[in-house]
């Protein structure tokens, strides 16, 4: 005897992918136990999703995604049988919906990213993965060593930056020996809209833990980027946010906006851990980006610095 | 036989949760007897209150000692996630586990620690080793697993399993009731579907074959 049973949602993830005709998209994807009637609109700064005949077979509430476009879902349980997810975007975006049958049944509701890709075609990026070679930089309680955990996040950030368009340049990619002056010099030969030095923090309390930005004192924009890259950093981390401050090492590039992103605390026992891990690298990539996106759509893509 | 299997997103569970009501709360009205839910054995752990803040632990020399060896298995890779484990099976023990490791090492073979050690010492997630906002502490393996599970039948009439899943397509079954035929759930689990980082589905929910119409 067949006990059929309403359909639920039970599952809703969300990442960014490239679609099929190479487009870039931000995926949110919703899997229920059967199909059910549904569509989508666009409400100010979101997209609502409804589905009718479904039972919300997860928590109501706000999901953060932070993936520069999509900020985050809200799903909830609109009396009995009917169900929104609200996509709060960042920026406008165009949706298209396309349903997977299969068990589970699958809704995908595709976010295009052109916005994001627009606020980076044309712009030079200079990434520096900071210390190397016999500059060891800060080192972890265990046996990490800053000189090689930012390589790894410079090269998720330069990846995530090809994406979207920029042209990026790299002032290091191994265990090389560099001076201050030649990256900063690097920066200003590229003519680079912006300079990224990816460090992490170090203190002599090894109790204390967290993310701060620094910036170059001589160039308005520098502090404007700073804060946003913190922002970014903190939210995608959830770590602790030890704010924004001036890098005197930075005066001398006055024309670039240039920050130096400290990454986590690596004299720090549990953070020198999680900078171990591939995804803790991989996100603190995407906190850069992401207040790279803030600064480009808050000063407009064309914007080429207030000095 | 088992037909499909559909993830299940919760709240983030806590100590204040039993794991057997949050069980029931999510796939009670999925399942019907003859499928398996499937639970994440640090979410089982969690619930006991068995995660620990490193901040609360104090090194001792050998932890701080042997978080300098390279080439550790499992996850025990920090001195406060080492002194838990020294102090969850015993120093004794302990160290012959890492004399086994040693002479394993010599003839290239893995694993001896743990044998030697006790395989709960590789349910312990180091901090960084499960999902937030718990990814800042040690969390140990769930502690009678078989009663919970069985609790877990009891519950909603489905049988249980607590599992430990890696990315690496590691399956590891640390309970089951007496209705679950084991072999059958690794390729089910292998892609670790409880997910990691921020996909918070820490049941999954196997469907069996002639309950798969249920869904039709």
């Amino acid at each position: 005897m067949s006990n059929q049973k309403a359909p639920r949602i039970t599952n809703m993830w969300s990442k960014t992918v490239d679609g099929e005709k190479g487009e870039w998209l931000s995926k949110v994807i919703l899997e229920s136990t059967r199909p059910y009637t549904y569509g989508a609109r666009n409400a100010g700064d979101r997209v609502i999703f409804a589905g009718k005949g479904v039972v919300l077979n997860m928590p109501e509430g706000t999901t953060e995604i932070n993936d520069g476009l999509l900020r985050a879902l809200i799903a909830k349980q609109d009396g009995e049988n009917a169900v929104s997810v609200e996509m709060v975007l960042e920026h406008p975006a165009e949706y298209r919906l396309t349903a997977l049958e299969g068990f589970p049944f699958r809704v995908e509701i595709n976010l295009e990213r052109s916005f994001v890709a627009k606020l980076f075609g044309g712009k030079k990026i200079v990434i520096d993965p900071g210390h190397g070679g016999e500059d060891a930089g800060g080192k972890g309680p265990v046996s990490l060593q800053e000189k090689n955990v930012v390589v790894p996040i410079a090269k998720n950030l330069e990846n995530i930056l090809r994406r979207a368009g920029a042209d990026v340049v790299l002032t290091r990619h191994g265990d090389e020996n560099i001076t201050r002056e030649r990256r900063l010099d690097l920066a200003r030969k590229a003519g680079a809209d912006l300079y990224i030095g990816v460090h992490n923090r170090s203190c002599t309390d090894t109790n204390e833990d967290g993310i701060a930005t620094l910036y170059a004192p001589a160039n308005k924009q520098s502090a404007v980027l700073a804060r946003y890259v913190q922002e970014g950093l903190v939210n995608k981390l959830k770590a602790a946010d030890r704010g924004t401050a001036e890098q005197a090492q930075l005066a001398a590039l006055s024309e670039i906006p240039a920050i130096e992103a400290e990454v986590l605390t690596i004299t720090n026992l549990v953070e020198e851990v999680f900078l171990r891990g591939l995804s803790v690298q991989k996100k603190a990539a995407e906190g850069i980006f992401n207040g790279l996106i803030r600064y480009f759509a808050r000063n407009g893509a064309n914007f080429k610095g207030d000095f | 036989m088992i037909s499909g299997r559909i993830p299940i997103k919760t709240h983030i569970v806590t100590d204040k949760d039993d794991i057997v009501e949050v069980a029931k709360k999510y796939a009670g009205e999925i399942t019907s007897p003859g499928d398996i839910i499937a639970v994440a054995e640090s979410v089982v752990a969690i619930s006991q209150g068995r995660a620990i803040l490193p901040e609360t632990v104090k090194p001792g020399l050998l932890a701080r000692i042997l978080c300098h060896f390279p080439g550790k298995e499992g996850s025990l890779a920090a001195p406060p996630s080492i002194q838990v484990a020294i102090r969850e099976t015993g120093l004794p023990r302990f160290l012959l586990g890492v004399a086994a490791a040693g002479l394993g090492r010599l003839v290239g073979r893995r694993g001896d620690f743990y044998r030697v050690a006790g395989r709960h010492l590789a349910q312990i997630d180091d901090f960084a080793g499960t999902m937030w906002p718990f990814d800042r502490h040690i969390v140990l393996g769930p502690k009678d697993p078989q009663k919970v599970v069985d609790r877990i039948k009891q519950a909603t009439g489905a049988e249980a399993v607590i599992t430990d899943v890696n990315d690496l397509g590691k399956v590891d079954i640390l309970a089951a009731t007496d209705g679950v035929a084991r072999e059958m759930l690794f390729d089910y689990l292998k892609d670790n579907p409880h997910g990691n980082d921020d996909q918070q589905t820490p049941i999954v929910v196997l469907i069996s074959e002639q309950n798969m119409r249920n869904f039709a």
